[in-house]
């Protein structure tokens, strides 16, 4: 068994855990205006922004690495895991999911200088520019010398980049994990999402039967993962267990969800953490708020779960749609609600749409919370599912 | 001397670089020189109706993945078959295009589709696609160390049991844009080029009985340890230059081939390096491919140097 001993988050909502659980309680939204840049085309899309100072000090980072580096130093505080001789510096490993990296920094060169921007991509940009370079920041950071993974699976990587430490885990490959996802807003991003014709103008409103689409995000999460033992053998609090994990391709279309992949990594999942589908008390549903992907994931969900009546929720009108980091950010709420013991509603939908086969959360609701389910879906037919169960007393 | 019992089974490989008679060419601008791949005959090679659809980096995988899906040459199960790649660019050209018409005075004509292509992981998701391979699939890229970490991926999977199969593959196509950038690496020609592999856990080999066994990850150099040569049978020692294998003593009846020559530098020329040295040892590359003294059909191992004397933990090696 995989135990959760440190989270860490940033996001729109708040520079920490408990600042942005508190406002998750009070049903906050971090949609708000664009700042980080000029985009006249795309200015009437909510986004939801960082706008939290970044307590780095070093200002040579790249703001997708001083994310990072917020969410993972809160991750190592809170497990108190800094490298020790029972977690030699070559035995704890680093796995990043992210998408972006250094985009932001490398655009603004090309809004500077046009066709002629290579000749004046600097130095620090060109080598900050790579998503491996927020695994490597990290990795520097702290001395942690093991094993490193840069996953980009899309709006899947936080997910994957979770499952794979799980098996480094397992396999005995390292003995603690800084395992997360992280990503910024873009031109590239934005534009692209535009460019699509899925982002919604009054904020994404998940599983609602008037969705029209997305909302950009940006932020950063982390769990320090060890084996339970470990982590008991040295006292550390167990926020959670991941107790499943699976990662399934669609193997069908470049943008578009067949449902064939999640629904396999749900059941694989739950397979590996043996637990039926009646044993799932929560499932923090991808919903992006498109129409094809909420349709998809709602019948997906539908056909593993039959009739048990699983509580589902999106929390992307909360965090906005944060990529690379969206399946670590929905991981740390998964494990939030089991700690916790409740549930949070989809932010965003006034008018669930009765069409999909599925229990959505509408309000806050204090339940007992035994297992939860974290589900990603991202463009290439990428999809990771995750499952978290409560951690037992020692 | 045998590989650690956690390696895996290459049952099949296959690549694309440029050849040796490949000219080095320049960008439009009568920049830098670099050496390119010949795509001009993509449509025999790949399905012709989605040749034209793909990126550079795609068209280059898809070759590479095609051949060394052949040369398996047995159906491979789609649901129990992983996708892993290493890049270090990307699909770089394609991003760069959507990002110079979404900030221009021009923006309603980014692409859509030329958003797509720009996620790291579309080059996956079309070997799956193409393939049916629905499997897990990831993307890994972390620079010259992109194919190590997929081949890695790969192997932890299979160890994991999550697959039986994996296609593993590495990719770099050129981009102008980068060419023309002063701060990269200058000492080396810029190259580009694409790898593949069908691999499976070492311990699993009811399929096949002709394949090659490695560590799934770079391991160090055999031939320079203090106490000795690990290996003691002839060898072909694939190297960028001559400058990569210095230190090392070579077993009577060794090869050595160069690689540099034909592939140029790029972040994943190691393993096209690694597909290349196989295809040598198994007599199955053209003569004029690569610097090589033949015959090579009694090599036992091949080892892959990129940048050995930088790092002493940079070797590929591969068992018959």
């Amino acid at each position: 068994m995989i135990a959760v001993t440190g989270i860490g988050l940033i996001s729109a909502l708040g520079g920490s855990v408990v600042e942005t659980w508190k406002a998750m309680r009070e049903n906050r939204t971090g949609l708000g205006d664009l700042s980080l840049f000029d985009s006249p085309q795309w200015r009437h899309v909510p986004v939801a922004q960082v706008r939290e100072p970044l307590r780095i000090t070093n200002d040579r980072f790249n703001r997708c690495q001083r994310l990072a580096l917020c969410a993972a130093g809160q991750a190592m505080g809170d497990a108190d895991a800094q490298v020790t001789a029972e977690a030699a510096a070559d035995r704890f490993a680093v796995a990043v999911g992210t998408c972006t990296g250094g985009m932001l920094e490398s655009e603004q060169t090309l809004v500077d200088f046009g066709e002629d921007f290579p000749a004046h991509i600097d130095r620090r940009t060109y080598q900050q520019h790579p998503c491996s370079a927020v695994t490597d920041a990290l990795a520097k950071q702290w001395g942690l010398h093991g094993r490193r993974a840069t996953v980009s699976d899309a709006c899947a990587s936080g997910g994957s980049a979770i499952a794979m430490a799980c098996d480094w885990l397992n396999l005995g490959l390292a003995d603690r994990v800084l395992a997360g996802g992280v990503d910024v807003i873009t031109r590239l991003t934005l534009h692209g999402f535009g460019s699509l014709m899925i982002l919604d103008e009054k904020g994404c409103r998940p599983f609602d039967a008037d969705r029209r689409g997305m909302s950009l995000g940006e932020g950063a999460a982390f769990f320090v993962l060890e084996r339970e033992a470990d982590a008991r053998k040295r006292g550390a609090t167990i926020h959670a267990h991941v107790a499943g994990w699976s990662c399934r391709c669609d193997a069908h279309h470049v943008s578009r969800p067949s449902g064939v992949g999640i629904r396999q990594a749900m059941r694989s999942a739950m397979e590996m953490a043996r637990l039926s589908p009646a044993q799932v008390d929560y499932i923090n549903a991808h919903g992006s708020g498109t129409i094809d992907n909420d349709r998809v994931e709602a019948e997906a969900i539908h056909e593993v779960f039959g009739d048990h009546s699983v509580p589902v929720s999106s929390t992307k009108h909360y965090f906005g749609h944060t990529l690379g980091a969206a399946g670590a950010i929905e991981a740390v709420v998964s494990v939030l609600a089991i700690r916790e013991q409740c549930l949070p509603p989809n932010l965003g939908m006034t008018t669930p749409d009765t069409r999909l086969p599925v229990h959505l959360v509408t309000a806050w609701q204090n339940t007992s919370v035994r297992a939860a389910m974290s589900n990603s879906l991202g463009f290439g037919g990428a999809n990771a599912s995750l499952v978290f169960t409560r951690a037992q007393a020692p | 001397m045998t590989l650690a019992p956690d390696h895996i089974a290459i049952l099949g490989y296959g690549h694309i670089c440029p050849n040796r008679q490949a000219q080095l060419l320049t960008d439009d601008n009568g920049g830098p020189t670099y050496l390119s791949v010949d795509l001009s005959r993509i449509e025999s090679l790949i399905d012709p109706d989605l040749a034209p659809r793909l990126t550079r980096a795609q068209q280059i995988t898809m070759i590479a993945a095609s051949r060394a899906i052949a040369r398996y040459g047995h159906e491979l199960d789609g649901d129990r078959t992983g996708v892993f790649v290493g890049t270090g660019l990307g699909n770089l050209t394609d991003t760069l295009a959507f990002l110079k018409r979404a900030v221009g005075p021009h923006s309603r004509l980014a692409s859509p589709l030329a958003f797509v292509h720009s996620v790291h992981n579309a080059i996956a998701s079309q070997i799956a696609i193409s393939f049916g391979l629905a499997g897990c699939n990831h993307t890994c890229t972390h620079g010259r160390h992109s194919f190590a970490q997929a081949m890695a991926c790969a192997g932890i999977a299979l160890l994991a049991r999550h697959i039986d199969h994996a296609v593993v593959i590495a990719v770099d196509a050129i981009d102008e844009d980068y060419l023309r950038m002063p701060c990269r690496d200058r000492v080396r020609t810029p190259g580009e080029g694409g790898a593949a592999f069908v691999v499976a856990r070492g311990d699993d080999e009811s399929d096949t009985s002709e394949h090659w066994r490695m560590n799934p990850i770079p391991v160090a150099d055999p031939l320079a340890t203090d106490a000795g040569p690990l290996i003691d049978q002839a060898c072909l020692l694939m190297r960028h230059d001559a400058d990569d294998s210095q230190s090392c003593r070579l077993p009577a009846g060794s090869r050595v081939g160069e690689f540099g020559k034909s592939c140029g530098e790029f972040c994943t020329v190691d393993a096209v390096a690694v597909a290349m040295g196989l295809a040598a040892a198994d007599d199955l590359l053209e003569p004029d491919a690569i610097d090589i003294r033949r015959p090579v059909s009694d090599i036992q191992h091949v080892l892959v140097y990129r940048d050995a004397k930088l790092s002493p933990s940079s070797v590929w090696w591969l068992q018959r």
